[in-house]
């Protein structure tokens, strides 16, 4: 059905940042009328590449060529005049405010006196939202849509006036299937309408549905490029997937010992629903699931950063009620969260107060503080982590992001905990880092400590846990020794 | 590296500061001689007390990121409460104080309690506490004596606010006392490092297990406390319990703070800035009344140093980002 036109053709594009090259000499066009599906794990560069063609990072390798027009934007208003649009995986709308107001924000339609004319934008808006098959009230407040009325929205948002190539960032993450089939043939109306669409997902059945071609990227390289009808689902796990981490972090052996912790039918809201499951010491237990499934508000409900609704939590066989992080913590937990600037280390802090951050009351008898103890233990974890920094004065905000983690690590270390809960470890951390965290994660175990690990990169996965959990929406859905399955069964597994 | 960087702008902060100070002192001393006469340096250090003691209470709650602007209202309440007890009432005059002082403790407490359990702005809910203390301060005072002033003359608080020891006033020896165990509190103890934590971010801290909200009530009662202090100094030094006694004490109090290079995004500050921050503004403001400016021109100028105040610090923070 596309058109033999091409829209736009992003050629050779490379993109550095500090310690990572995101996008590695990536080539791709779009024809018109196309639907073009962008596949790859997280981290793989499919942002990058379409925060170059939005603006929001400036090209610094490459061409960009839209309608055989060479474009080099500085800034999105740029990427917008040219016609492209981007709708964002977290919806961008204006909660407080109308449909109307949502879909004409930054612009308005006034009449001859140059007053804003409400009643010629809300005719327009709805005649746009007709066009959608869609039935919204341009009156009607955003905040009182479902998530795929407010999908709807932002599409007639980016669609009124001139648009050219729409980006769909995992659109269908928070739809259910009815609404999944509705957006489908919104999709393709606008396909009809001559618009070149790029729709980036992590599952494989909505790319057999919905797109013409698919391209997979890998490590910032484009690894795959094909007509979806001459591909298959398993073809695609193969190429996302690629390279085995295994091979180069080998899996210790290491003796497990007694069960130290456990959760019975752990439910919070409706995010996460009757998960069970224990962990050993000396062991490594990684979460797996897209986007949605409910790992990360598990460990928040773990470590006692959000209350569980029901359910029960047992610490070396103890039934432990953990309302705060100062409960967890006192229980021989520890916590590495997923938003490391934010909620894992104090960035204006140095070094050292960082890592003794968990463990104050340890830092001399009484109320004083003892300077030379605080010191001491920081340079311990300071040198066994080998964190890079002139010294355990070294202010946070100045350590690369593995060595920020590192600190974070060490906090728990620190306070010697028992059960480590490590959201994400090794998220926007270099390859280097990475492997030390998998070390230091494996040194632990031999000390038998237990951890439990949510990441979303499978072959992280695949090299460093003893067993694995896919989570989705919620729920348990399968309970794997790692050596005995493989990526594409967890992958198609955690995306069916 | 890193850290020498830093630690050299820090000292540049505090140099800069003490700068200032010595070319105010100099400048008014030059101006007019009377500003170094021993009797106006012994009335500026006296009024200092009551500002400096504010201030310090200040300082660990807004570290921590917490505001309390309501305190000068509570030193009106309660030095009307301590003057209608001791002269209406004919209690005790320490059992006056002492009720006076934990009348503004439980102030403290409920403002804490308020802004931490209903995640309110400090800035918002201490208003309408001030709002509401300045009523009470009238209400109390017209019911119990038909005027917004009531004497509290004792032997005891004329001579402390008249003695000096060593030439030094006494009320300076409580500032004195306040300072040592403020900078002893937050730069050698756990509590110190746990308030600082709390300040450079608020979640990282909780989920270190600091109990958050409890520290930040505790703080919050604990400058209450220190706006009881600040009631008993006014009525030493002033022998009258009065319903607009500290209305006009938010504005130095928050410029001294705020000089001494506390930010209202928390983290930062320490007592050394704090108690340089206080002299600064009282002998700008001392330095002033002694050249005879009219006390409205004095008031423009408070408006004006704080607003420059801010926008240095600002646009020295955005010129250290832009490295």
């Amino acid at each position: 059905m596309p058109d033999n036109e091409i829209v736009l053709e992003m050629s050779n594009i490379s993109k550095n940042f500090p310690g990572v090259l995101a996008l590695d000499d990536v080539s791709i066009n779009l024809h018109k009328r196309e639907i073009l599906g962008l596949l790859g794990e997280n981290g793989a560069g499919k942002s990058t590449l379409i925060k170059i063609l939005s603006g929001a990072y400036t090209l610094e390798q490459g061409k960009v060529i839209i309608d055989g027009v060479e474009h080099r934007f500085s800034s999105p208003y740029e990427s917008l005049s040219a016609g492209i649009r981007v709708i964002y995986q977290e919806l961008t709308s204006f909660e407080p405010l109308t449909v109307l107001e949502n879909i004409f924000a930054g612009e308005v339609i006034t009449n001859r006196a140059g007053f804003v004319s409400w009643r010629k934008m809300a005719a327009e808006a709805k005649k746009i939202l007709e066009t959608l098959g869609s039935e919204i009230n341009p009156y009607a407040l955003m905040e009182n849509l479902s998530v795929a009325g407010k999908q709807i929205v932002e599409i007639a948002k980016a669609i009124h006036g001139n648009v050219k190539i729409l980006v769909m960032d995992e659109p269908t993450s928070a739809l259910d299937e009815k609404d999944v089939t509705n957006l489908y043939s919104v999709i393709r109306k606008l396909r009809q309408q001559g618009v070149a669409i790029i729709y980036i997902t992590h599952r494989m059945e909505e790319i057999v549905q919905i797109t013409d071609r698919v391209i997979v990227l890998r490590d910032g390289k484009k690894v795959g490029d094909s007509k979806t009808s001459q591909t298959n689902k398993s073809n695609l796990v193969n190429l996302i997937v690629g390279r085995e981490l295994s091979d180069q972090y080998p899996k210790r052996d290491i003796k497990k010992g007694e069960v130290i912790f456990e959760v019975k039918k752990l439910s919070y809201l409706n995010k996460v629903k009757n998960v069970s499951f224990n962990l050993r010491e000396g062991e490594i237990v990684a979460f797996f699931g897209l986007l949605g499934a409910g790992t990360h508000q598990l460990f928040s409900v773990l470590f006692g950063d959000k209350r569980a609704t029901t359910g029960e939590i047992y610490i070396e066989g103890k039934k432990i009620n953990i309302s705060s992080p100062n409960v967890a913590k006192k229980n021989g937990l520890g916590y590495i969260p997923i938003d490391r600037k934010e909620e894992g280390i104090a960035l204006v802090m140095d070094i050292k107060q960082n890592i003794t951050s968990s463990n104050i009351e340890e830092m001399g008898n009484g109320f004083v503080l003892n300077r030379k103890i605080e010191n001491e233990h920081a340079s311990r974890w300071f040198n066994a982590l080998n964190i890079k920094a002139p010294s355990v004065d070294t202010l946070a905000s100045s350590l690369s992001g593995g060595n920020q983690q590192k600190v974070v690590v060490a906090k728990w270390l620190e306070k010697n905990s028992r059960i480590l809960l490590m959201n994400e470890p090794t998220r926007g951390i270099d390859v280097g880092a990475k492997a030390e965290i998998y070390l230091i994660a494996e040194d632990l175990c031999e000390k038998r400590v237990g951890v439990l690990m949510v990441s979303s990169e499978l072959p992280e996965i695949m090299a460093i846990s003893d067993r694995v959990i896919v989570m989705r929406d919620g729920e348990i859905v399968g309970q794997f020794i790692t050596r005995q399955t493989s990526q594409e069964e967890l992958m198609h597994l955690a995306s069916v | 590296m890193q850290t020498k960087i830093k630690k050299r702008f820090k000292l540049t902060d505090t140099y800069i500061l003490l700068i200032i100070l010595f070319a105010l002192f100099a400048f008014f001393s030059l101006v007019n001689r009377q500003f170094i006469a021993y009797n106006n340096i012994s009335t500026m250090l006296k009024n200092m007390v009551l500002t400096g003691v504010l201030a310090l209470g200040l300082t660990p709650l807004m570290i921590a990121r917490g505001l309390d602007i309501s305190f000068g209202n509570s030193i009106s309440f309660t030095s009307v409460v301590m003057a209608v007890l001791f002269t209406v009432g004919g209690l005790n005059l320490w059992l006056s104080l002492v009720i006076g002082v934990l009348v503004a403790t439980l102030i403290g407490f409920i403002n804490g309690l308020l802004i931490e359990k209903f995640d309110l702005i400090p800035i918002i809910l201490t208003l309408g506490t001030m709002a509401i203390l300045q009523a009470l301060a009238l209400v109390v005072a017209n019911t119990f004596t038909q005027t917004y002033s009531i004497l509290m003359l004792t032997d005891q608080l004329y001579y402390f606010s008249t003695r000096t020891f060593l030439k030094i006033p006494l009320p300076l020896f409580v500032l004195i006392v306040f300072v040592a165990i403020f900078w002893f509190v937050l730069s050698k103890t756990k509590v110190g490092r746990t308030i600082y934590l709390i300040g450079a971010n608020p979640k990282v801290a909780y989920l270190c297990g600091v109990k958050v909200t409890k520290v930040k009530i505790l703080l919050y009662t604990f400058m209450g406390f220190i706006a009881g202090i600040g009631g008993v100094l006014i009525v030493a030094l002033t022998g009258v319990g009065m319903s607009y006694h500290g209305s006009k004490l938010a504005l130095p109090t928050l410029s001294a703070v705020l000089l001494g290079g506390i930010s209202l995004m928390g983290g930062s500050g320490s007592v050394w800035g704090t108690l340089i921050g206080i002299l600064i503004v009282t002998v700008i403001f001392n330095g002033l009344s002694v050249l005879n400016v009219p006390s409205y021109f004095i008031q423009l100028f408070q408006g004006l140093a704080l607003i420059t105040i801010v926008a240095a610090y600002e646009i020295r923070n955005k010129r250290a980002l832009a490295f």
